[in-house]
């Protein structure tokens, strides 16, 4: 499987580079806003006045303080960025080699589905951990430069917190993508997904659904917000996410596995 | 021990190399290819034929285990395609149809992951890409469609296999390449390889094929070698005589195409010793006798199956 993963790793080297150029671009102007905004103070009672729904959705904090402010403006939608880039991920390095006909090429070699099917999951959960390990040092550095204290800790919880969140998703979307051959309409079915659960864990929250409701949406494990300003996390999203990554990875091997590959 | 048993005894032994035994694949309420029986032997070279959509892909697919049979069974050196395809495709070289291969990577590049991904050397690769006149330092993106396909056939052939599978090998080579192509597949057979491969080009079949397979609508036609293909078929004789016509009453599946001035065509099937005997008789100037081509054995099944 190493030399499958090592080519998919280089051939999605590239891409990877301007999502972590992005997504850590963005990471870097949150941290160097900070300085610039100075009149925090003002924010903060503006943040005050923002319906609770919305306060919710970026985890209740104190925008005002340094770890609230990168809460608010970062770290509470790094899922987000990731899940999408699963989805993207997903669609272009299964469905995609179905599309284009070079899983013939792979699979005409002494290469086994689940072996095909786990190097995919193996690189995807590389790049994210990459990019998580990137915002991360972003975060430590940057928050360093402006002459403040790293909450080290903090952060690679909440990292820890949004790779196991996106671990999980993207292998629910390689699950996708074994099953649906067109690149379009995974990356379609997988970007919709993600908003709609996003959207949608707000909306719950706002409306102050039951437990059980919030229970189902893969957002509501993410406890940035803890990890930012109590630094500490939850165990269940510690548990639950591994599980759910693992119960999603093996359907999608046991899909590809059944399935036909026709192309 | 006679001399008829010695001759017996030192012929070789055919080997089974792939075996198709009563395959059906329905894509939905789509039929695929129904009740094929088939095979092929070491050292054999079997021409897959039939038009667009008679189900040769299909077979091909399900030999290398991309699709899996709605019944029968079907085994390559021993392995059953369904259950063990990764050891069919450890021993197998395999070009699929209209080949497709990462943009970004060059041929040498692709032949090295193809090398390690089987965990073994490429022996033969810069031999074939000699004989193919392979663009093996180009990236794939920058190759026509011709060119790709000769990268591909290193790939396919470079680990020395002993069983290759090939979905239509020629489509877009150049008539050089082609015939380069025919004649390795050519040796590769002499060498004791079983190499199976699609076409509906028939006059590649014919060069180096032992045995032909006809495929229409999902079906086995035909499984037989290709003399005995043409012997069913009627050649086409010219004869240019003085005196008399010779008498061809009494010969077997004869049909006069036309007579005059000295000139006779005909076309029969059945034994020519006899007509030559006849000939003798009678004073012929010039004899032609024209052999079939695949082609018009292949269009004659068709038509008769289609009746």
């Amino acid at each position: 499987m190493t030399v499958l993963v090592l080519d998919l790793a280089a051939r999605t080297r590239a891409a990877l580079g301007w999502w972590m150029l992005g997504i850590l671009g963005m990471a870097a102007y949150a941290v160097s806003a900070y300085e610039w905004m100075g009149g925090l103070e003002e924010l903060s009672r503006l943040y005050e006045q923002y319906p609770p729904a919305m306060r919710k959705l970026f985890g209740d904090v104190d925008i005002g303080t340094l770890n609230g402010w990168l809460q608010v403006e970062i770290v509470s939608y790094i899922p987000l960025l990731l899940a999408i880039y699963a989805g993207i991920f997903a669609a272009g390095s299964i469905s995609r080699e179905v599309e284009q006909r070079t899983v013939d090429f792979i699979l005409g070699l002494p290469v086994s589905r689940t072996r095909f099917i786990l190097s995919r999951l193996v690189v995807g959960l590389w790049n994210i951990f990459v990019i998580c390990l990137g915002v991360f040092a972003v975060l430590v550095v940057g928050v360093a430069i402006i002459g403040h204290t790293p909450s080290a800790g903090n952060y690679a919880l909440a990292m820890t917190n949004a790779f196991l969140l996106s671990a999980a998703l993207l292998a629910a979307y390689v699950a996708v993508a074994a099953a649906v051959d067109e690149q379009a309409r995974v990356t379609g079915i997988t970007l919709g997904l993600t908003l709609v659960l996003y959207i949608l864990t707000g909306a719950l929250k706002a409306t102050d659904a039951p437990e059980a409701v919030l229970w189902f949406m893969p957002f509501e494990h993410y406890h940035s917000a803890e990890a930012m300003t109590g630094g500490s996390l939850p165990l269940l999203p510690l548990v639950l996410l591994p599980a759910a990554a693992l119960a999603a990875g093996a359907a999608a091997v046991y899909w590809y596995n059944r399935r036909d590959i026709a192309v | 021990m006679d001399a008829e048993t010695a001759e017996l005894d030192s012929m070789p032994v055919p080997v089974t190399t792939l075996e198709i035994d009563h395959l059906t694949k329905f894509y939905g309420p789509h039929r695929g290819v129904e009740d094929l029986t088939l095979r092929a032997e070491a050292g054999e070279v079997l021409g897959f034929l039939g038009p667009n959509g008679s189900g040769k892909t299909t077979t091909i697919r399900v030999l290398l285990g991309f699709l899996r049979p709605t019944s029968g069974r079907v085994s390559v050196l021993g392995w059953d395609a369904a259950r063990q395809s990764v050891e069919v495709r450890r021993r197998v070289g395999y070009l699929p149809g209209d080949v497709a291969l990462y943009g970004e990577r060059t041929g040498e590049e692709l032949l090295a992951l193809a090398a390690r991904t089987r965990g073994e050397e490429a022996p033969r690769a810069a031999e074939i890409a000699r004989a193919l006149d392979a663009p093996m330092d180009r990236p794939m993106k920058k190759c026509s469609r011709g060119m790709r396909q000769k990268v591909a056939l290193v790939i396919t052939l470079a680990h020395d296999p002993e069983v290759l599978i090939l979905d239509e090998p020629t489509s877009g080579l150049d008539p050089l390449a082609q015939r380069s192509l025919l004649e390795l597949l050519d040796q590769e057979g002499k060498r004791g390889k079983t190499v199976f491969f699609s076409s509906h080009v028939l006059s590649e079949a014919e060069h180096i094929c032992d045995r032909v397979a006809i495929l229409r609508e999902g079906r086995l036609v035909v499984l037989d070698k290709v003399e005995k293909l043409r012997e069913r078929k009627y050649k086409e004789v010219t004869l240019v005589y003085s005196g008399p016509p010779p008498n061809l009453e009494g010969l077997d599946d004869v049909q006069v195409v036309w007579r005059h001035d000295g000139r006779m065509t005909f076309r029969m099937r059945g034994d020519m010793r006899i007509l030559m005997s006849r000939l003798a008789a009678c004073a012929v100037e010039d004899v032609s006798i024209v052999e079939p081509s695949l082609e018009e054995v292949f269009l004659d099944f068709y038509r008769e199956v289609a009746r």
